[in-house]
């Protein structure tokens, strides 16, 4: 009985760390994607758009200091 | 209140431009002008095109209307107006009144949308400021 009641009490303990390994994890999970900021498709199309042009114009600059040098 | 890059802004601090600035900021018609009329290359030609498409589609192209060039026509007046008055009655010979105009009108759409301009080149904006009522930010300030 006394076995039996300790075997319990260690895997609840086991159970326990696991949730919270798996609380803590999950915890991280949701902070990580809280950083991550979300646009609508409309707002990402708009995002790449404007990417692109300034990447553009940084190939235009290289393209000019290349000139000048 | 969306932010309203002017063209230097563009090509100075395009490191700093993040996504969410993008996500929030209105593009001024006169901004991709400058960045187009700029370009001689077909590609980059596709890639303004593409960017208007998607802030036009958003609704945040800022285009003047007629009340817009009038009140911007107005303004320069005055300022060259200034100008004449400080130079004893001699006529400004303003080289950059076309840079004036364009800076006249971002400021303009850019107050009629509720948004602030962000800018590298304060001083030209200044000038405008007694005579057009807009928000200004100054880019080093914005990317700070």
């Amino acid at each position: 009985m006394g076995i039996e009641i300790v075997g319990w009490y260690i895997s609840q303990l086991e159970d326990g760390m696991t949730n919270n390994k798996l609380t803590r994890r999950s915890k991280d999970e949701s902070k990580k994607k809280l950083g991550k900021k979300t646009y609508t498709e409309r707002e990402r199309a708009r995002i790449d758009a404007t990417r692109k042009v300034l990447l553009t114009l940084e190939k235009r600059e290289k393209a000019q200091q290349r000139k000048a040098a | 209140m969306r932010p309203v890059f002017d063209t230097d802004v563009f090509i100075r601090y395009r490191d700093f431009i993040t996504d969410d600035d993008i996500r929030r900021m209105a593009l001024s018609v006169v901004v991709l002008f400058e960045l187009t009329a700029t370009t001689t290359s077909p590609a980059d030609l596709k890639h303004y095109e593409n960017l208007k498409r998607q802030y036009e589609k958003d609704k945040l192209l800022l285009v003047p209307t007629l009340s817009d060039w009038w009140e911007c026509a107005r303004a320069i007046s005055r300022v060259r107006h200034g100008q004449k008055l400080a130079s004893h009655g001699r006529t400004p010979r303003d080289p950059k009144a076309q840079r004036l105009q364009n800076d006249a009108l971002i400021a303009r759409t850019a107050q009629v949308s509720d948004c602030y301009v962000v800018t590298a080149n304060v001083k030209d904006f200044r000038r405008l400021k007694p005579h057009l009522k807009f928000w200004l930010v100054s880019s080093e300030e914005y990317f700070r």
